[in-house]
């Protein structure tokens, strides 16, 4: 989130879109309901079907799974083309006057640079996704806004074409609910007003997911509602911890602190550094990338020896998830260690999951109840005997049994305490590392492959490993051996080390640590910065200088986040900012993390092009009704031929899965509670009445759903909450579905994501469990 | 201590079942086995070991779809008619408004069961059990267990007169943004309740009974049914039997309320 949790309440005009708030962050609707009370607040809802949030929404609008691009690039539309964005904000903060190459353009559903690849994708030569420059390499700009080739008249022209009859015909929402959303959430482009997005994976989980994300930001620039109170975009985390997963570099594609994992074209230290970017607070990367190696390494790590960045594994290829099944399959991986994770129930084509595991030697899985990946030797319909794979399955210490910090989705790193002892065998994640490290060290010891990073290591949490120790490792020391102030004293010389250094400052002392704090606000604007340590630095608003005018002004002055008084900046918040300064010497360049130092509207990054553009789902009902490129030209098909054909008349339905309230992800934790279960016993699928009809099927009926890869049974709850919707002048249905059950646990049930196709995005390869293409009938 | 009312805010409901689920684990009730019943309402009904749910109900009208939550349980009515019926006195109203059973005393005759207007008391192993409004954690301070474990403020605890105001205010408030159908329940009926409701529509879409009523036919049902149990009860434990007990009992619970006052 570029704001947090508690700023809900300083919003003006929510909107909900691929996320569904009050069922699975329930909490948080107190801030959404704060808002509401207090500031007379309006919510708006966009969802396939009429969910709980929409339940209590101000405005519902319908929207087909897949096509929140249209929808969002039709808002963006409607903000330019009615004159509703923010333009002090939009001239000021954003790259909108920048001139980009003339050689730029779009056609067809391509934009300039593509190439045919295999199974009918492209790849992009990105050589005219740039800016025009003078002799010194600085980007030339029209501050009128009127050249043609300037950022912003190309975002009109590409987003003209999301007009609202395209947009409703896309999408299936009716012009007019469209029109009362436009209305309603550009209302907030006025300055002063705050506009929130709040998403979760209704947006991120497709093919073009990312570009869903990117969607939203653009359309929050436009409207002048990042960097303010209230405003925002926030990604509101499916589990509560998953920020914090992150932010240690848990994805295969990341070091800490989202620093890019080394390649093999990496050779050594330099290699990887000149990969630095030249411009903006990222130029500092160097020092944080030798500190985390000293982090790792202590002493052993020094400048003669490139701070032994020779130990870290190179990124020889895709590792993503997807990819690392398909080598599975192929017989490439050996073995495997899942924790706290549960594929067999949670991955995309969840049944190949369970399929693979009988290629690999051995696998060990860390969770607090025997999951599915673990039992998938004991599946209905598996034999045992004819499965050769070891699996070891450690019992885990739930979160309340051990010690350790929660980073939320408002980057808040709380620390927690241990509330009881774990029962039985089970241990914290910490125990466990903590002692196969030292097994793996000492089998070391006697000789290997390659021993030195193990042998190596820094590894000093005591006899049972200390979370605090651990914590002071990852915020970092200085030269002098005291724990470092935070990241703007790391250095690049090896006299500083820091694990993360976003996370530098969250425990910089022993006696009082911002993660431990626990100090309500009682007066402010909620920022609450006395309850834990939010990263960066504490500051909990990020592009916060976008708050004010560029003299410094408020564009609301009763939630100023940072205010310039004439003679220095007051705040509510950790400026993210020189605020040393007058407010003319950062007001056009707030934001620090972009080489530009501005919001970047158009941007050659993204793997599919520099402004998003509507691809249908790889499985769609209909054709692209934006041009001749059907899906995400640039995401990698694993799976050739696994989709099921444009317009199937097999599967005629279009699918989406969720999740209730009730349950958790793959339901390991809620499955095996009696009350939960009591609360929402059994899987089903939710189905519109005129479906219902056409099926035959009743509420509490049993029915087949089935997609091109596999077909599970459960029953059906026929409800008006779901309607079909009018997508190229046809009504087409919507079978949505649950993801939380599986074959363990006290109650048991189909994996909706047996059905999901494993395709991904072309940025994260994140996999598109929310739009594909089914069809349903009646057993029996 | 002033009586106390519970106020559920359907408007600001978002039916995540944590009332529920926590009404559950401070009473440390079991879990019933239970089965898909069409809706996402689970448990269908109230059990000896079930003393709160929230109802789920769905309306399509021409333009909108309505999903609406409501939190059900006990009404701890200021008349209550169990209190009344009951022929071993093992129900009491106290300085809280809470309706309580001394199991100890409770013989599961069920005949609370019958009089109950909103049909909230369960017979399980021969006693009755349902919702005690939290009265340990209230008069220790606390709220009930739902009204804490609700994120959004739709169902709270407090003093009568405070409740009762704050629920007018946001019938207004709802009425002026467009809620032409809202109305606070509770209050009146009945003679007033001790939950009272903010509701966006009339009472029955929420599965409340629109007139809420003592059914005179059930109340002389349980006399005559009760008889024999009404002498036992008498005998033992009072000289001499009286006639029209029900009014009697009525006579004695007032005094014993104006006692403790």
């Amino acid at each position: 989130m570029t704001n947090h949790w508690i700023d809900y309440k300083n919003s003006d005009v929510i909107m909900n879109i691929g996320g569904n708030t009050a069922e699975n962050h329930p909490i948080s609707m107190k801030w959404v309901q704060k808002a509401r009370d207090e500031r007379g607040a309006k919510l708006i809802v966009v969802d396939p079907r009429v969910t709980r949030t929409a339940a209590v929404a101000d405005l519902y609008a319908p929207i087909r799974p897949g096509t929140n691009i249209a929808f969002l690039s039709g808002l963006i539309n409607y903000a330019l083309e009615k004159d509703l964005y923010h333009k002090e904000y939009v001239l000021n903060y954003t790259n909108a006057a920048s001139l980009v190459n003339p050689g730029f353009g779009f056609n067809d559903g391509l934009f300039t640079g593509s190439k045919a690849a295999e199974h009918g994708q492209y790849t992009y030569d990105k050589a005219t996704w740039a800016f025009q420059t003078d002799a010194e390499g600085k980007t030339l700009k029209d501050p009128t806004l009127q050249d043609p080739n300037c950022v912003f008249q190309l975002m009109k022209k590409h987003y003209s074409r999301y007009d609202v009859k395209t947009v409703s015909e896309i999408t299936g929402c009716p012009e007019d609910k469209f029109r009362e959303v436009a209305d309603l959430f550009c209302s907030t482009g006025k300055p002063g007003k705050a506009g929130n997005i709040l998403y979760a994976m209704g947006i991120t989980q497709f093919t073009h997911g990312s570009q869903g994300v990117r969607s939203i930001a653009l359309l929050q620039l436009l409207l002048g509602n990042v960097g303010i109170a209230g405003g925002g975009v926030n990604a509101q985390r499916g589990q509560s911890n998953v920020q914090g997963a992150c932010d240690m570099g848990q994805l295969y594609h990341i070091v800490t602190g989202y620093m890019p994992m080394p390649a093999d074209a990496h050779k050594d230290l330099a290699g990887y550094n000149a990969t630095t970017p030249k411009a903006g607070y990222w130029t500092n990367r160097p020092k944080f990338m030798v500190s985390m190696l000293k982090a790792w390494y202590g002493d052993k790590a020094t400048a003669d020896n490139d701070f032994c960045f020779d130990y870290l594994p190179k990124l020889d290829k895709d590792r993503s998830h997807m990819a690392m099944y398909k080598y599975m399959a192929q017989g490439e991986v050996k073995g495997m260690f899942c924790f706290a994770d549960n594929p067999a129930v949670g991955g995309p084509t969840a049944f190949r999951k369970r399929e693979y595991a009988k290629k690999l030697d051995w696998l060990v899985v860390s969770d607090i109840f025997e999951n599915e990946t673990a039992a998938f030797w004991k599946a209905p319909g598996e034999n045992p005997e004819e499965i050769d794979t070891e699996v070891f399955l450690l019992p885990a210490a739930l979160h309340f049994e051990k010690e350790g910090t929660i980073t939320n989705s408002g980057r808040w790193i709380q620390w927690r305490y241990k509330a009881q002892e774990a029962l039985g065998d089970s241990k914290s994640d910490l125990w466990i590392v903590d002692k196969l490290f030292k097994a793996v060290r000492k089998a070391y010891a006697a000789g290997g492959k390659f021993p030195a990073p193990i042998l190596d290591m820094v590894w000093d949490y005591g006899d049972d490993a200390d979370a605090v120790k651990v914590a002071m490792e990852i915020n970092g020391y200085d030269a002098s051996g005291a724990l470092v102030e935070n990241f703007t004293k790391l250095a690049d010389d090896g006299s500083t080390s820091c694990g993360s250094w976003i996370y530098s400052g969250f425990y910089n002392n022993e006696s009082d640590p911002a993660s431990k704090r626990r100090e309500k606000e009682t007066e402010g604007i909620g920022s609450n910065a006395r309850w834990s340590f939010a990263w960066p630095v504490n500051r909990r608003i990020v592009y916060n200088r976008c708050s004010a005018d560029p003299e410094g002004k408020p564009w609301n002055p009763d939630l100023p986040v940072l205010w310039w008084d004439g003679k220095e900046w007051k705040r509510n918040d950790v400026p993210d900012f020189n605020a040393t300064v007058p407010p003319a010497d950062t007001a056009k360049t707030p934001f620090i993390m972009s080489p530009e130092l501005q919001a970047r509207l158009f941007s050659s990054a993204m793997a599919e092009g520099p402004f998003p553009e509507h691809y249908e789902p790889w499985e769609s009902p209909v054709a692209n009704k934006m041009g001749k490129v059907q899906f995400n030209p640039v995401s990698k098909v694993w799976y050739p031929g696994d989709n099921a054909e444009v317009g199937s008349s097999e599967f005629p339905y279009i699918a989406t899965s969720y999740r209730l309230t009730e349950h958790y992800q793959s339901g390991i934790m809620t499955r095996n509670m009696p009350w939960l279960n009591e609360a929402m016993p059994e899987m089903f699928v939710e189905i519109s009445p005129s479906l219902a009809g056409k099926i035959g099927v009743k509420s509490g009926d049993k029915v087949v759903v089935e997609s091109k890869r596999a077909q599970i049974e459960c029953k059906v709850a026929v409800t008006p909450r779901l309607k079909s919707l009018k997508v190229n002048g046809e009504e087409k249905e919507i079978v949505g579905m649950f993801f939380h059950w599986g074959f363990m646990g006290l109650s048991k049930g189909a994996s909706a994501n047996d059905l999901i196709p494993s395709i991904g995005d072309a940025n994260t390869t994140i996999p598109e469990f929310k739009a594909f293409l089914c069809n349903i009938r009646r057993v029996g | 201590m002033t009586t106390k009312v519970r106020l559920i805010d359907v408007s600001k409901c978002v039916g995540c079942k944590g009332c529920q689920v926590s009404c559950k684990n401070w009473n440390q009730l079991p879990a019933t086995p239970t089965e898909f019943s069409g809706s996402y309402e689970s448990p269908p009904d109230l059990f000896p070991n079930t003393w709160s749910r929230v109802k789920f109900n769905e309306y399509a009208d021409s333009d909108k779809v309505k999903f609406y939550f409501s939190f059900f349980s006990c009404m701890h009515c200021s008349d209550p008619a169990c209190l009344n019926i009951c022929p071993v006195k093992a129900i009491s109203k106290d300085s809280l408004g809470s309706v309580k059973v001394d199991l100890g005393v409770c013989i599961g005759c069920g005949a609370c069961k019958g009089v109950c207007p909103f049909n909230v008391p369960r017979i399980g192993n021969n006693k009755m059990f349902k919702c005690t409004l939290c009265s340990a954690r209230v008069s220790n301070g606390m709220a009930s267990a739902c009204a804490t474990a609700c994120p959004t403020g739709a169902i709270s605890l407090g003093d009568a007169d405070e409740k009762i105001a704050e629920a007018e205010a946001r019938v207004a408030e709802l009425k002026k943004s467009g809620f032409a159908n809202a109305r606070i329940y509770g209050k009146d009926e009945l003679g007033g309740l001790g939950v009272v409701y903010v509701l966006t529509d009339a009472p029955d879409k929420y599965g409340l009974p629109a007139e809420p009523k003592v059914s005179l036919a059930d109340v002389y049902f349980w006399k005559v049914a009760l008889g024999p149990v009404k002498t036992l009860a008498t005998v033992g434990l009072a000289a001499g039997a009286l006639s029209g007990w029900l009014q009697m009992r009525k006579e004695e619970i007032r005094k014993e309320q104006e006692g403790k006052e």
